[in-house]
């Protein structure tokens, strides 16, 4: 089978609609080394397929399907992260808003005990108006944290739906030149939205890890920087005006903190094209 | 350069289950990391599997039969996940229709008729569903109404049915290249369709 005739009938391979002796040869064409864009299609053609399922109404299983499996797997049973299972769209908001009505309800209840012991306290305070500047304070500083979680919570939105977006390319960034770590880049071209996520790097104080993007044969073009926040899981935006082609490769280098027109010590690599 | 907020909560889940499922090791380095990730791979994805397995194999014990048996391959195949191939979504509804299609295939051809013929039309209206899921199930059958009728039959009795080629043609009883043609034109359609409202 060429790669030709693969792909003419990867649409009906994705979907399990090949005859045995058909499918068998299909399988075996993947196992080849060389492809002129086969697992590519394949790729695009399960996706395709599975979205279709998006035509049905999800369905809840029992819940003794979880319990079942945790038994069989070890995994604490407890609590799903959501009872009942709502679809996905809906499951991430519900964690998102959670997540966020969770830090809110935290802050809040933070700053209603500080204002009762601060109440309690009244008296021993100097004056009525030290008191109320230091609860102006301590309000503006709960604003201004309640606002960087509500960009954290949509900015986690925009990282799910771009991870989830069946036209997003999920590419593996192995380490280089005996480097170690780990990262995953996001790719979608259609969006015009990349990004790379690595939970393995650790910071270098007074370096940045700077991201590249490598079409065909060029020079690696720089496209921005991994950052670490909260958590462990440190994540970089690549330049959307790099992705106006679609890259053959992004890199990560460690550089002198501020980044270099060219990469120094390239620590991670993932190839796109093939 | 845009300064990222990455905590803990739903982002955190589905980082971890891409590392455990990709590596086979959860972020922090320990199983309850994995715990968590199939736990959050379950709360995303096991509605649509039991949903597809349901509208195969139209017996609802056999398709929470074949819902834990795709868990607990993706467990056990942690390691073979290959990011780059497929969205853990995606990957979870393959392998639970895979099953469910094992199990459809043993069935005889009587059996397989009856069920056809007990399963609801994908175009059926559903039980009232949250606004997220309307929107899902409206982009899709959106999709599936762009494809002339008989592309969108050949479709749903491949997908919805879980009937290969040769058997479309005997059932409508069209050449098989005719149906090969249709097959490949409509997911050619889809892929556009699908991927273009995303």
């Amino acid at each position: 089978m060429t790669c030709q005739e693969f792909q003419g009938l990867v649409g009906a391979f994705a979907l399990g609609a090949l005859d045995p002796a058909e499918h068998a040869a299909a399988e075996e064409h993947l196992l080849e080394r060389e492809h002129q864009g086969c697992p590519e299609a394949l790729g695009r053609a399960r996706n395709t397929a599975a979205a279709l399922a998006g035509a049905l109404a999800p369905v809840a299983p029992a819940e003794s399907v979880w319990r079942a499996i945790a038994a069989r797997t070890g995994v604490d049973a407890g609590e799903r992260v959501r009872r009942g299972v709502a679809p996905p769209r809906r499951a991430r908001r519900a964690l998102t808003w959670a997540v966020a009505a969770a830090a809110a309800i935290a802050l809040v209840g933070l700053w209603v005990r500080e204002r009762s012991a601060r109440m309690r306290s009244e008296t021993e305070l100097a004056s009525a108006q030290r008191g109320a500047q230091a609860e102006a304070r301590d309000r503006a500083a709960l604003l201004a944290e309640l606002r960087t979680l509500r960009e954290g919570a949509v900015r986690e939105r925009e990282l799910v739906a771009l991870i989830d977006a069946p036209d997003s390319r999920l590419v593996p960034l192995a380490p280089v030149g005996g480097h170690s770590g780990r990262a995953t880049a996001v790719v979608n071209v259609r969006a015009g939205r990349a990004v790379v996520l690595s939970a393995t790097l650790a910071p270098e104080p007074g370096k940045d890890y700077q991201l590249w993007v490598i079409h065909g044969t060029g020079a690696p073009e720089p496209a921005g920087f991994l950052r670490f926040a909260h958590g462990a899981v440190a994540v970089g935006d690549i330049d959307p005006r790099l992705l106006a082609t679609p890259p053959g490769a992004v890199a990560v280098s460690l550089e002198p903190a501020g980044g270099r027109p060219t990469p120094t010590e390239v620590v991670l690599l993932g190839k796109l094209a093939g | 350069m845009r300064e990222s907020m990455v905590s803990a909560g739903m982002f955190a889940l589905v980082w971890s289950l891409l590392v455990a499922v990709a590596w086979g090791r959860g972020s922090g380095g320990d199983p309850i990391d994995r715990g968590q990730a199939l736990r959050a791979l379950y709360d995303l994805c096991s509605g649509r599997v039991m949903a597809v397995a349901l509208k195969l194999l139209g017996d609802r014990a056999e398709a929470e039969d074949v819902v834990q048996e795709t868990f607990l391959e993706l467990w056990r195949r942690a390691a073979d996940y290959d990011p780059s191939r497929a969205s853990p979504a995606t990957w979870a509804v393959m392998v639970g229709r895979s099953r469910a299609l094992d199990r459809l295939r043993a069935r005889s051809s009587a059996a397989r008729v009856a069920t056809a013929q007990a399963a609801e039309p994908v175009s059926a209206d559903p039980a009232p569903q949250p606004v997220e899921v309307r929107e899902e199930q409206e982009r899709v059958r959106s999709a599936l109404s762009t494809l002339p009728p008989e592309q969108r039959e050949v479709i749903e009795l491949a997908y919805f049915e879980g009937l290969v080629q040769t058997e479309i043609a005997a059932r409508t009883g069209q050449p098989l290249g005719t149906i090969k043609t249709r097959v490949r034109l409509a997911m050619e359609k889809l892929e556009t369709a699908l991927g273009g409202a995303l």
